[in-house]
């Protein structure tokens, strides 16, 4: 009876939290984009209706050519250091794709997608060169092994209709040496070494073909520091130098130099696919780089003349990279004329498919390797803001007449908008249209539901993207900036009408270590005001940055303060105003800095600046890790509270009435550091609560046995995180909540110097699934319950309840009136995974990297931003819809009601009134 | 200009954690050197402890307070910060940490304060830490006192993290279906909870009949 009683229990508290999706709310205010990520392999088919890519984010996809949508995709393994070596188009309309860590070869049909068979190749020793090919009928694997001797070539062969695999013979190479780059041009292998001036030529089925030719009697001339590069593109070797570019067919004599000549300006060539059988090998393709933009040239190597009139030229747009990569596909139209299609993969990892006239698409794939997320409030329309203009204002321009004239004018401009919009359609009389409208204007509604979400990327591309569609609204690459560290700081929102939004990145130089702050309009995607298009360069280095409050004296643009190498600090934008603003408040103003690889972690005081010179001193120093020799340890993650979170309940309300007060100390981080114990082999991870202020250490506990990947979540007073256990083979959540104790010491400010001491409550619970992205769910006001967010291997994303994690779940005790009261459930060692709670519900998202979480201006709404290989956009309300009315309210009905009602009463009173005249008159 | 003291402090181990003192993997002796600076002044040397042992917290402290009760007061009223560095010696390890605290809170405390010493599970030190009680505000009023120092050392420990407990929860279910085979169990629910199968049933057959049978109107 008890047990029903618990599972009574439980089934009430999940009825009050679970938030199930009805089938017609799919789509409703979420969507998903499928990405495959940069093109590194690209083959167009026989018919060059479709494209097959091979991404380096481990993915086969099949692209259809007259759309770039994906028809099928496939994830090859999740391993992340493998990637796609090679990928070729066999002649029985299969595809084959060969990936490296651990070597695979599969084999796929084209047109459905489905595997055909794979063969995983088992190495004993790791070869030091690996290249594939494919002949009539097989796929071929030439490797180069160490030997006794020297080196030895080994072949192998796999059948492409079974793979059966068929080692053919190994070879000794006595001419070869290490840092040689060999092509395979099957049977030949074609190999450079950088320092050499002859190119190395053997045909791999026959030991004794070896050939040397001299650089010079391919009419290369190579001057003292000039290095040759060797590149292939499939039956063509090519060389090039800084000057020149040549292009060499293989046969068993040497190599034959094309006779057209290719200027140096050569940026890509490809042997184009041609729809007849015969011309495969005629053409030829070359990219070449223009002032402004590409040509792309056709050549008949058969004739030996560039075919102008099928030749043309390409332009891409401004936030487009340089091409590298270049696939081409030939046709001939009803009319007899040659004409082409290209796909074209750029260093801004976008992939663009067109023709001579022009490009029909282009895949942003640079979406699949997101850096940082930031969701951006869109301006007031044009009504709001002509009221704002009327009230916010405060010119003077007095008396009773002049505000007449003020609001007269405001009220006939507000006259004019609705009227243009009434006319262009924008307000549609109907109250309910679809959302995800794409039409949609770029304003503010009511609920702040609609955002646009600034998105900054692996490839140092920003995308600015509509919350309600999914449409990207503005995209810009950012120019000579090293991309290996970028953050993005929102530094005015647009909530200040009429000050100009300002959002800043900041990254290294390219060309320096100094730092470089691209400031821009997140709306629009302009640069700002500042240095030279929005660039300022910096003449130090950063080394950490911090976004201050904002106020009334800096125009509410919050200063953003550098720390530089020196632990000088510097203030942007460097103004008289910010730069007082931060003076007024140094003395409280503490930063820090952690070296991840040394751990040693360092806190400084601003308390010494004045306006004339920013100052700091160092206040504290840890150093964290083990420094003995047979422990590996390093910092692997710092987590900090949501700098605009809200606490609303400073305690819990126990059964007893009394509260237990919770240790909100926001000067907490929590830092991890993960280390193997090298003797045993046996990871393990230690997790410091660290005062930044004060440098105390306020709680430190340790987990052994375990490995990554960890996942920490920090929010209010508990501390969330994840890890795989070794031991038992499974992912654990750990929880811990911080409480000060049944009595406050300070309610009203929190010293860091003079904190109390917390209790530390913890729990720790099995998760049956594999956790790849963790987030807390954040609201406006802090009074919705708060759910964690778990991104899943599998592709779901799970909605799990803090109540689940609460650490003050009891195990021993049976559930008692007072825990009820309080909402505690009892203990139970393994989470469920219900379907209901799995937010993306079909809408699977591959690879799962991270989350993003923004309040929207409804307390009960959170939007969610999910990327990894796909991304995807949600609403979340863990305490339910408490402050919107449902999507199927009736109003019409409701309206009806009252109306009949009205009615009613009056032909009642009027009856009522006539029943009691005639009974007046009896 | 300083009052040159030396004092053997009392030695006071508190162990802030409930793990026992023989779960470090390694134990050491370490000799950690102190030196303070109250402000920007250059620092000076305090003292010295001796660990005997991390693992049974046997300490000793030996200090004197190089700066007057003038000082202390001036950096007090100037809300300046009282820096201690520590530099730490152990296991041919050495790191050098740094710890501060605002002057006035050390000022008023009578300079009580209190060392922690942080300890991880594989022996290492990774962090020394001075503080004052924690009841202690700023408010400026202090009588004139002996510049002596009254530390009290701690040893914090690092805990292990927690485990699933999945042999407790396995017994407790065991011991319920017992006491279910035993029919030890006791229904403690309210009436309502207990016998609303019956209740709803009669109470919509009151309704139904009620509803069905309207009221004859009276001649």
């Amino acid at each position: 009876m008890k047990i029903f009683s618990y599972s009574l229990c439980i089934v009430f508290i999940l009825i009050q939290t679970i938030n199930g999706l009805y089938e017609d709310q799919i789509g409703k205010f979420d969507w998903r984009q499928q990405y495959i990520g940069k093109v590194k392999h690209a083959i167009f088919d026989s018919t060059g209706k479709k494209i097959v890519v091979g991404t380096e984010e481990n993915t086969l996809a099949l692209l259809h050519a007259g759309t770039g949508k994906i028809e099928w995709r496939h994830l090859l393994g999740s391993n992340t250091k493998s990637k796609i070596t090679s990928l070729f188009l066999l002649s029985n309309g299969k595809v084959a794709s060969i990936s490296n860590i651990p070597t695979i070869v599969r084999v796929f049909d084209v047109s459905s997608g489905i595997l055909q068979w794979e063969a995983a190749v088992a190495k004993d020793i790791q070869p030091v060169l690996c290249k594939w090919a494919v002949s009539k009928r097989d796929i071929i694997s030439v490797e180069i092994n160490p030997s006794r001797s020297g080196y030895d070539l080994v072949l192998t062969e796999y059948s492409s209709i079974g793979g059966t695999e068929n080692v053919a013979s190994t070879t000794e190479l006595p001419w070869f040496t290490l840092g040689t780059n060999c092509q395979l041009v099957f049977p030949h292998l074609v190999c450079l070494h950088p320092q050499e001036d002859a190119v190395n030529i053997v045909d791999v089925r026959n030991s004794d073909s070896h050939q040397r030719i001299e650089l010079q009697h391919l009419g290369i001339t190579v001057g003292a520091d000039q290095l040759v590069t060797l590149g292939v593109t499939k039956n063509f070797v090519s060389l090039r130098t800084t000057g020149t570019f040549s292009l060499y067919k293989i046969t068993d004599e040497g190599l034959q130099r094309t006779s057209a000549e290719w200027p140096s300006e050569t940026v890509l060539v490809s042997v184009p696919t041609v729809k007849d059988a015969e011309a495969q090998d005629q053409y030829m393709a070359a990219l070449i780089k223009r002032e402004k933009n590409y040509a792309v040239k056709i050549y008949d190597l058969e004739a030996n003349q560039v075919l102008e009139d099928v030749s043309g030229d390409m332009k891409l747009p401004d936030h487009a990279g340089e091409p590298d990569l270049l696939s081409t596909f030939l046709m001939r139209k009803p009319n007899g004329e040659l004409s082409y299609r290209y796909a074209i993969s750029t260093t801004d990892d976008s992939l663009h498919y067109g023709s001579k006239k022009e490009v029909y698409w282009t895949r942003e794939e640079a979406l699949t390797s997101i850096v940082q997320v930031e969701m951006v409030d869109l301006p007031v329309s044009s009504i709001e803001a002509s009221i704002e203009e009327e009230f916010g204002s405060d010119q003077a321009l007095g008396g009773i007449l002049g505000h007449t004239i003020k609001r007269l004018s405001s009220q006939f401009r507000q006259l004019l908008i609705v009227t243009q919009q009434l006319l262009a359609g924008q307000i549609s009389l109907v109250r309910r249209e679809a959302v995800g409208n794409n039409n949609k204007a770029l304003e503010r509604d009511r609920f702040g539901l609609h955002k646009l979400i600034l998105i900054l990327t692996r490839p140092g591309k920003l995308f600015a993207m509509d919350t309600l569609s999914g449409r990207i609204v503005w995209q810009r690459l950012l120019k000579n900036v090293n991309i290996d560290k970028v953050r993005l700081y929102v530094q005015r929102t647009s909530i200040h009408y009429p000050l100009e939004p300002q959002c800043t990145i900041l990254a290294k130089s390219s060309t320096s270590n100094q730092a470089v702050l691209f400031v821009f309009h997140p709306i629009t995607g302009e640069p700002a005001q500042f240095g030279s298009e929005g660039y300022v360069n910096l003449d130090y280095s950063v080394q950490q940055a911090l976004l201050l409050p904002q106020n009334e004296e800096t125009e509410y643009m919050k200063p953003l303060l550098l720390l530089d190498e020196s632990a000088a600090p510097h203030v942007f934008p460097p103004t008289e105003s910010a730069i007082n603003h931060v003076v007024k408040m140094s003395n409280n103003l503490f930063m820090f800095v952690a070296d991840t690889k040394s751990c040693v972690l360092r806190g400084y005081s601003l308390a010494k600046s004045t306006a004339d010179h920013l100052a700091s001193a160092a206040v504290w120093q840890l150093q964290l890790c083990s420094s003995s020799d047979s422990v590996e340890e390093e910092i692997v993650s710092i987590v900090s509270r949501h700098p605009e979170e809200k606490v609303f309940s400073q305690g819990r309300v126990l059964a007893d009435r009394s509260v237990l007060y919770k240790y909100l100390n926001p000067n907490m981080v929590v830092v991890a550091t993960a280390g193997t114990n090298h003797p045993h082999h046996r990871g393990y991870l230690n997790l410091y609560l660290i005062d930044v202020v004060s440098g105390a250490v306020v709680f430190s506990t340790s987990h052994r046995r375990v490995q990554p990947p960890y996942h920490v979540v920090y929010a209010e007073n508990w501390i969330i995180y994840a890890y795989y256990n070794e031991k038992y083979r499974r992912t654990e959540l750990s929880s811990l909540e911080l409480f000060e104790g049944q009595t406050q010491s300070n309610s009203t400010a929190f010293s860091s110097f003079s904190a109390p001491q917390p209790l530390v409550d913890r729990q720790a619970y099995i998760y049956p699934s594999h956790i790849t992205a963790m987030k807390d769910t954040v609201s406006e006001q802090g009074m919705t319950a708060k759910h964690i967010l778990l991104g899943l291997s599998n592709g779901w994303i799970q909605e799990m309840p803090r109540a689940f994690l609460d650490p003050r779940r009891p195990v021993v005790a049976a559930a008692t009136p007072e825990m009820r009261e309080e909402g505690i459930m009892p203990y139970l060692p393994e989470l469920p995974i219900p379907a209901e709670a799995i937010i993306n519900y079909n809408q699977t998202i591959s690879n799962i990297k991270s989350i993003y979480v923004t309040p929207s201006s409804l307390e009960s709404t959170a939007l969610v931003f999910a990327c990894g290989l796909d991304i995807f956009f949600t609403h979340v309300t863990p305490s339910r819809t408490f402050d919107v009315l449902n999507d199927d309210f009736e109003y019409g009905f409701i309206a009806l009601v009252l109306t009949g009602l009205t009615l009613a009463s009056f032909i009642t009173k009027r009856l009522a009134g006539k029943k009691s005249l005639r009974q007046a008159w009896k | 200009m300083a009052l040159q003291s030396v004092l053997q402090c009392f030695i006071a181990v508190c162990l802030l954690s409930t793990p026992s003192k023989g779960e470090l993997e390694s134990d050491a002796s370490s000799v950690i050197q102190l030196s303070h600076s109250l402000g920007s002044r250059p620092f000076e040397p305090r003292g010295q402890i001796n660990v005997r042992s991390l693992k049974s917290g046997s300490v000793n402290i030996q200090q004197d307070s190089s700066y007057d009760w003038k000082d202390y007061k001036e950096a007090a009223e100037a809300n300046e910060f009282y820096h201690l560095e520590a530099f730490v010696k152990y296991n041919g390890i050495e790191r050098t940490f740094l710890t501060s605290t605002k002057a006035c809170l050390l000022y008023e405390s009578q300079l009580a304060d209190i060392i922690t010493i942080h300890v991880d599970l594989l022996g290492n030190i990774y962090g020394v830490s001075v503080a004052t009680p924690h009841s202690q505000q700023c408010t400026g009023t202090v009588l004139e006192f002996e510049p002596n120092f009254n530390t009290t050392v701690l040893i914090s420990y690092m805990e292990h993290g927690p485990v699933p407990d999945v042999a407790m929860y396995v017994q407790k279910v065991e011991q319920e279906k017992v006491a279910k085979e035993r029919g030890e169990t006791k229904d403690n629910r309210s009436f309502i909870a207990k016998y609303w199968m019956y209740i709803v049933p009669l109470v919509l057959v009151f309704m139904m009949s009620g509803a069905s049978n309207p009221e004859q109107p009276a001649r």
